[in-house]
């Protein structure tokens, strides 16, 4: 069982994630912008009716008389007071404190410029407010005064009713802003919803497909940005496509290769069966044999050539390091019975320090097996095959000699060219000729090679390059 | 020589019976891996064939018990898949020696007498190679009939190489072996026992084989093993 792989955030996740708290933030930064602003509209507002209030106090106020005399405006206070909707609260005094008209516990005004009108948040009882102050020079001065005085008109409504106002407007704002964000939200959600639609279709048309049907899918109707996603996915289609024609390729090959033998077998039981002469059926019989034998080993190369194949396809391409001379040591140890039928000697040419390579050790010992295998057949009765290995800058050399008859030239010229190897002359005592066929796949899914060549002297090799695996970064 | 057959492919099994019985083997078959266990177990037989691809219990399965439950009887596989994993597995598992599918009767046959004279002999503490004998309990090699002297040490070394026949012993491998004997071994030294060893067999029917590269391997000349 393959662990689960792990899946990545939902898109509509990912999207909320960078969209909702912009979102929030940005509202809630235009609401503080807004109630700001609301605020100096509101105040400017209603300090107007402060100020108002405040000059028509002060075109009210009489000294003629030596003292202070005021005729308070009611009718104003009043409609004021109905409009400020709380309490209004006046005081008319002078800076020097000894006139006070009015709320004297209204808090002290600050320091006032005179001719202007200042207006400050203050709390009364409790409850806050917004004062106007107005302050001007006393001409003449009341009577009994020394030096110059100053007049001060303060009046004060309580601030209830532009907090309320405020607040009525942050409401509004804040549940505008919320409609708004839902309303994003749904969009979101059905904005995804439908520029998924189409890749459900395709999933939907990819998994309506029968498993053999290798098909291109047709883009057609699918969004731009699918587009690309399409194009890999018929890449792979092909790649996979093109791999069932080769396994098909494969198993009629197998099929003809094996169906050759029976054909052979066939015949030399037809001819049996006529003859009457007992060591003319002994003949047969043991060519028969030869027959049998040939195509047993003939199916387990195509299954070796199958399993590599297969690991071409199917390989992760990480391995363990291996020990070269060890594989060989081993290589011969599995081929000398063999090759001691026929007193053919193996030698081993290794140097045990040199450094592992990282290789499937199965495919290494299955290739350089194959190549044994064939020099052992292609040797003379008490010949001699070496297995050889040595490094490069950066790859592994392994090679094979025998001092056999070596490989027709034609054939050779024919491995050069890259042609695919089936059958050769090679294929004589008892060889198929797929062993090359074998290494060669096996070589390929290593992304090394295999390079055949005569000696010059006679005999034969062949060297696997095994070229140094790079690490992935994965 | 009384033989279990283990094979399921009743076709087979047949052919392969009728064959075995025509050279004087007496031949048991078992179809399952059920009954060859019970009767591998109850039963005293020479040498058991076994096919790998077997229903219920498989073949190496099979095999992993016997050999696990200390059954000695020598074990002959047959596989229809002949990969290097496999051999690896079955010669862990403790087969004895493993032959691919199709076989030929007559290789069949050489290698369950050999089998069955390298287990007697191994029970008897005899070890042959052509001519040349050892007996584990004098601790005495014949050769030809004729007894043999040899030193210590090329005595220790041509006993590793009989008892390892077929398998080639390194020089590395044979110090190893040596090494609680003497200390002051070196690889010459080896090299120099070999070549003693080789004077005394003489123009026997006998040789110690040099790989070059692997090792030593005693071999009887003649001899398809």
């Amino acid at each position: 069982m393959k662990p689960r792989p792990i899946v990545g955030r939902a898109l509509w996740q990912t999207l909320a994630m960078w969209m909702l708290p912009t979102l929030l933030f940005l509202m809630t930064a235009g609401l503080v912008l807004t109630v700001k602003s609301l605020r100096e509209v509101a105040d400017s507002a209603y300090d107007r009716s402060l100020a108002g209030a405040i000059r028509a106090i002060d075109l009210r106020i009489s000294t003629e008389s030596g003292g202070i005399g005021i005729e308070l405006p009611y009718p104003l206070f009043e409609s004021f007071q109905a409009t400020a909707d709380g309490e209004v609260l006046f005081r008319v005094s002078t800076s020097d404190g000894l006139v006070q008209i009015g709320d004297a516990l209204l808090p002290p005004p600050p320091a006032l410029r005179t001719g202007q009108i200042a207006f400050y948040n203050a709390s009364y009882f409790g409850k806050s407010i917004r004062v106007g102050a107005f302050m001007r020079p006393l001409d003449p001065p009341l009577y009994g005064a020394t030096e110059g005085q100053n007049l001060i008109i303060e009046v004060a409504e309580t601030t209830g009713s532009r907090e309320a106002f405020l607040r009525t407007v942050m409401e509004r704002t804040m549940l505008r802003d919320m409609g708004a964000v839902i309303a994003a939200s749904l969009l979101l959600a059905l904005g995804l919803h439908a520029g998924l639609k189409p890749l459900r279709a395709l999933r939907e048309r990819l998994d309506r497909r029968s498993s053999d049907d290798l098909r291109q899918v047709d883009p057609a109707g699918l969004p731009r940005e699918v587009q690309p996603l399409v194009q890999s996915l018929n890449r792979l289609v092909d790649r996979h496509r093109l791999q069932g024609e080769a396994q098909r390729r494969f198993i009629e090959d197998a099929s003809h290769q094996l169906k050759t033998p029976l054909a052979v077998l066939n015949a030399q039981i037809d001819l049996a069966a006529q003859s009457d002469d007992p060591a003319r059926m002994r003949e047969i019989l043991n060519a028969m044999r030869e027959i049998t034998g040939r195509s047993a080993r003939m199916t387990s190369q195509l299954l070796s050539l199958a399993q590599a194949r297969n690991a071409v396809l199917w390989g992760d391409g990480v391995h363990d390091p291996v020990a070269v001379p060890e594989i060989l040591d081993a290589v011969v140890r599995l081929q000398i019975g063999p090759a001691r039928q026929r007193r053919i000697l193996l030698e081993v040419e290794a140097d045990d320090t040199m450094p592992q390579i990282r290789a499937p050790e199965d495919m290494l010992f299955e290739a350089i097996s194959n190549l044994v295998d064939n020099a052992v057949r292609a040797s003379p009765r008490g010949g001699r095959v070496i297995l050889a290995a040595h490094r490069t800058n950066a790859a592994t050399l392994i090679e094979v000699r025998d001092f056999g008859p070596g490989m027709p030239p034609d054939l050779l010229q024919r491995f050069a060219a890259g042609q695919r190897f089936v059958s050769s002359a090679r294929a004589t005592s008892g060889g198929s000729g797929l062993g090359l066929a074998i290494v060669q796949q096996i070589m390929r899914s290593m992304g090394g090679s295999l390079t055949l060549a005569n000696g010059t002297d006679g005999g034969f090799s062949a060297t696997l390059n095994i070229p140094d695996q790079k690490l992935k970064a994965n | 020589m009384r033989l279990l057959l283990v094979e399921d492919d009743h076709e087979l099994a047949g052919w392969l019976v009728q064959n075995l019985v025509q050279r004087g083997i007496q031949v048991d078959w078992a179809d399952d891996g059920r009954t060859a266990e019970s009767r591998a177990l109850s039963e005293d037989f020479d040498v058991i064939l076994l096919d790998l691809g077997l229903p219920s219990v498989s073949g190496a399965q099979l095999l992993a018990k016997l050999k696990a439950g200390g059954n000695d009887t020598p074990v002959l596989v047959m596989t229809a898949r002949d990969t290097l994993a496999q051999r690896v597995a079955l010669l862990r598992d403790g087969a004895d020696d493993f032959m691919g599918k199709p076989l030929a009767i007559e290789e069949l046959e050489a290698r369950l007498h050999a089998l069955i004279r390298r287990s007697h002999g191994r029970a008897r503490g005899i070890f042959s190679c052509g001519p040349l004998t050892y007996d584990q309990a004098g601790q005495r090699f014949t050769l030809d009939g004729q007894s043999l002297s040899f030193s210590p040490r090329e005595h220790a070394v041509l006993r590793l190489l009989i008892q390892k026949q077929g398998d080639p012993l390194s020089k590395q491998q044979i110090l190893d072996r040596l090494v609680s004997m003497e200390s002051d071994l070196n690889p010459e030294a080896v090299e120099v026992i070999v070549h003693r060893l080789r004077k005394k067999l003489g123009e026997a029917a006998i040789q110690i084989v040099t790989l070059r590269g692997v090792g030593y391997l005693l071999e009887a000349e003649g001899e398809l093993s």
